[in-house]
């Protein structure tokens, strides 16, 4: 069925595209840093339709690990490639987070290239102009977002909370019953700490559009000294799947998640499938994963190809957001209407996109990032 | 040797001595110079660093360490001096079986076995100890990697121990007992005191491989609480890029390392 | 009499519990490895199968096996080779810089592997080695020559030098007596040499996880992945997989093999 969906897919694509002329072999390489079910999507679904379309073509994408570090062994790569001086780059397309593809745009490492891109003017949004503070317009397509939420277990919690206020009281009610994964155990963690010091601090505009300023550590300080108290009766498990593992075993009722994972277990059978996310006054951060084209990658036509491939509103809708349960990664005007009913009742289960609207956050500007999680470092650890 | 013979052979040394300047040892001397650099300049910096965010960790790993070489002679030396004493192979089979489980399969088992509602929990559920749809706690903390340390490391010291116990002569046992020393008393006051070096060489290599532990950890964090050094380090340098201070936690570890170091070198150079 | 019950209760109780302590973990990697179905609070699975293990066989599990018992080939024959000189050398005390030398190959096993191989990869980036199958194997080989060089001087030492003398006596090269002589008769210890560098490497983690990122994924890589991510089934039928060599050796050889060949294991 889904094979078959993909065909007819192919089909469509190929022929919008007016491609199908011979072409010569390329091996595409495609590095991901992303959980193993993202390079999945790539190997399976959107390289295979891709070479379809595309004969001599192969995408051959490899998982970095998870986590920063995973996007930051992909930075690394490419740093250590554009240092020695050599050319061309061995890998064609990168997915990456949000803090390394900055880091890249910063140190000149990528292609400017959605201008190049049949669906270029669909990639919109605040978090596709600036990351970090840092200009990235251009250089980066998101392949999907992803929205940190909290999930909670409906058997033991009647009424879920809808502001950090009353997610506060309910924690101090209900001790070690709620989970997050700390700072160190990925991104999921470091959002929720990031949406804590926007709750206590109120200053959300100041530190996601500046100015920086150090006279501000204190206000930063102050409230993780609150969320080391708020820490006391919580779970701090080791990782995002740990928070979900812990919520499936009832070992916690509540727990800030990404949304994509808790839908991808759910499919695979391997959640509870009344766990239901909420998004919480006054916010969490979405955090995109972007494509990026490397500035001296070997196949950069091809690569830019290929993320424009992704970037089709058919193929968001079809493979990211009805295979995969991801928020679509470009202009959702183009992409939902193209999404089954039942996909959509899915996806905005618990989260609606009026929710989004509202409590989707962004993340802090670099420095104040750091701060941030220095400072939790030190206080909290 | 013909002095040609002798050129040729020398030679052929080379590359594996090549080999462990060039991944080993060169490597440990960039770390520890890069333990003294911040920004191309020479600090303590780095050393400040690790003081004001992980001293609390190194007493940590101090604890954790010294109550896995405790837990792991404690039950080690009774195990090799009666294994030496009384025959009983499986026994003995069994007690070497973790050898042959690396350190990440082992973090890994660990795991599933200790966590909340891991299957120790399900087994003692099933023999009606524990009430159903409890959860245990040892796994996360101190208490779970000092439990998962001993458990590898216990092979190797029995292991060492025995063979330093049945090098000790029946003759002094066979006294012993004509005293009328028992089991324990023939361990104490005559296997242990008689293989005193390889019973410290022992001490000194599980301490000093509990202390340098990463990939047990690594798999049974929880994410809250102190942290092995190794974990500290691996975040520094994996997840900041932060080169210098995860040097600074490594030249700590190799401070800490000395005991062994010096054991090694005093093995070859006798 | 008393006595006598006293010591069969005292070996019951010690036997069952090592029985337990040993065998509880591992037992316990074998039940996730055939859960197919395992919803809490149920205290065992709801359905057993073989499933997760036939997903072994395909895929990045099977790539990243195919991968790293090439690696681990690779490794041996190149530890072997590289050892054997370094060995016999210093069997027959005729290793110039002796001790210097000897000393380069104990210290990577006294000193904490984390931090070296750390700075490892730095130096990897900068000779383009990092995230290579070339740059995994030379990681792999710092750990496989220290056993090789040990397991092989032990060997050569066996050998004893009488009958090399005699061969020198008779007129033949030391070289030849080498290659005719000393070599043949430690053939026993180059193959018990040989399987510990492969185990070593098959099973190596440290270094692969650091210096074989981005895309070099070893079996014990890809366990460890594999287990964060809480797919317990897949992590441990690949535990299982990684550590079944070990333990069919143990069986199978445990006579023959020597404490002092052993005791290397424990360093995996």
């Amino acid at each position: 069925m889904r094979w078959k969906a993909l065909a007819v897919l192919a089909g469509l694509v190929a022929a919008l595209a007016g491609a199908g002329s011979a072409q010569p072999r390329v091996t595409l390489q495609v590095a991901i840093a992303a959980d193993v079910n993202v390079v999945e999507a790539h190997n399976n679904y959107l390289g295979v339709a891709f070479a379809k379309n595309n004969p001599g073509v192969t995408v051959h994408a490899v998982g970095t690990g998870t986590g920063e570090a995973a996007s930051r062994a992909v930075y690394t790569k490419i740093k250590a490639q554009a240092d020695a001086g050599r050319r061309p780059w061995d890998l064609d397309v990168a997915l990456v987070s949000m803090r390394y593809a900055a880091q890249m745009v910063r140190e000149r490492l990528l292609h400017r290239f959605v201008s190049q891109m049949q669906f270029g003017r669909y990639v919109v949004g605040p978090d596709t102009e600036k990351a970090f503070g840092v200009e990235v317009k251009g250089y980066v397509v998101p392949m999907f977002k992803n929205q940190i939420a909290i999930a909670y277990n409906p058997a033991f919690v009647q009424k879920p909370p809808r502001t950090f206020a009353e997610l506060e009281a309910w924690v101090r009610a209900n001790p070690r019953r709620f989970g997050y994964n700390g700072i160190k155990g990925g991104v999921s963690g470091i959002g929720f700490v990031m949406a804590w010091v926007y709750y206590k601090t109120g200053r959300y505009d100041l530190f996601t559009q500046g100015p920086y300023d150090r006279r501000y550590e204190p206000l930063i300080r102050q409230a993780v000294e609150q969320l080391r108290e708020f820490n006391r009766n919580v779970v701090l498990t080791s990782g995002n799947a740990g928070t979900l593992d812990a919520l499936n075993r009832g070992e916690i009722w509540m727990g800030a998640v990404w949304v994509d994972q808790l839908v991808a277990w759910k499919n695979e059978g391997r959640m509870n499938p009344d766990i239901t996310p909420v998004l919480i006054a006054p916010g969490l951060p979405i955090y995109p994963l972007y494509l990026v084209v490397p500035r001296e990658a070997a196949n950069r036509e091809w690569g830019v190809r290929y993320v424009d491939f992704v970037a089709n509103p058919q193929v968001q809708a079809k493979v990211i957001v009805e295979q995969f349960g991801w928020y679509p990664g470009i202009d959702p005007n183009r992409v939902m209407p193209l999404v089954s009913p039942q996909a959509r009742a899915l996806l905005f289960k618990g989260v609606t996109p009026e929710d989004l609207a509202r409590y989707s956050l962004q993340m802090p500007l670099g420095e104040y990032y750091d701060a941030i999680l220095l400072a939790y470092e030190e206080i909290v650890r | 040797m013909s002095r040609w013979e002798r050129w040729a052979w020398g030679l052929a040394t080379v590359p594996a001595v090549g080999v462990l300047v060039a991944a080993f040892g060169l490597p440990l001397l960039q770390s520890v110079g890069a333990s003294f650099v911040r920004e191309g300049r020479f600090t303590w910096e780095n050393y400040a660093i690790v003081y004001r965010l992980y001293r609390q960790d190194v007493l940590y790993t101090l604890g954790v360490a010294a109550g896995g070489v405790a837990l792991t002679f404690g039950c080690g030396i009774p195990l090799a001096g009666y294994l030496r004493l009384r025959a009983w192979p499986w026994v003995e089979f069994l007690l070497k079986v973790p050898l042959f489980v690396p350190f990440v399969v082992t973090g890994h088992a660990m795991r599933v076995f200790l966590q909340p509602s891991g299957t120790l929990a399900a087994m003692l559920t099933a023999a009606g100890i524990l009430p159903p749809g409890a959860r245990l706690g040892i796994g996360e903390g101190w208490l779970g990697l000092v439990l998962a340390l001993t458990w590898k490391h216990l092979a190797l010291v029995v292991l060492l121990l025995v063979g330093a116990f049945r090098g000790v002569d029946d003759s002094y046992l066979e006294a012993a007992q004509g005293f009328g020393a028992g089991t324990f008393r023939q361990i104490w006051a005559v296997l242990v005191p008689m293989s005193a070096t390889s019973v410290a060489l022992a001490l000194v290599l599980t301490l000093t491989s509990m202390l340098a532990s990463f990939s047990i950890p690594l798999l049974m964090s929880r994410g809250s609480g102190p942290q092995m050094l190794m974990i500290d380090l691996y975040y520094r340098f994996g997840q900041h890029g932060d080169f210098e201070v995860a040097s600074a936690l490594g030249v700590v570890s190799y401070v800490m390392a000395s005991g062994a170091v010096y054991a090694y070198l005093r093995s070859v150079t006798r | 009499m008393t006595r006598s019950l006293l010591g069969l209760a005292f070996r019951a109780t010690v036997g069952t519990l090592v029985l337990v302590a040993i065998l509880g973990p591992l037992t316990s990697l074998l039940i996730w490895s055939l859960a197919e179905r395992w919803h809490w609070p149920a205290p065992f699975p709801q359905q057993l199968g073989l499933k997760y293990w036939l997903r072994m066989l395909q895929g990045d599990p099977l790539r990243a096996l195919t991968r790293g018992v090439g690696i681990a080939s690779v490794t041996t024959v190149l530890a072997l080779l590289m050892s054997v000189p370094v060995s016999y050398l210093a069997a027959r005390r005729r290793l110039p810089a002796g001790p210097l030398v000897l000393a380069l190959f104990v210290l990577p096993q006294a000193f904490p592997q984390l931090p070296v191989f750390a700075s490892a990869t730095v130096l990897f980036y900068r000779w383009n080695l990092a995230g290579t199958i070339p740059g995994v194997v030379l990681i792999h080989l710092v750990g496989g020559l220290v056993y090789a060089v040990w397991t092989l001087t032990a060997a050569f030492r066996a050998v004893g030098p009488e009958l090399e003398e005699a061969a020198v006596n008779l007129g033949a090269s030391a070289t030849r007596t080498f290659f005719r002589i000393a070599l043949p008769l430690a053939l026993p210890g180059v193959a018990a040499s040989a399987i510990l560098v492969f185990l070593h490497s098959l099973d190596e983690f440290n270094g692969t996880l650091l210096v074989g990122a981005p895309y070099v994924t070893t079996l014990p890589v890809y366990m460890y992945t594999a287990s964060l991510g809480y797919e317990l089934q897949i992590a441990s039928v690949t535990a299982l997989i990684l550590m079944a060599p070990g333990v069919v050796l143990l069986l199978l050889l445990e006579r023959f093999l020597r404490a002092e060949y052993l005791a290397f294991f424990g360093h995996l």
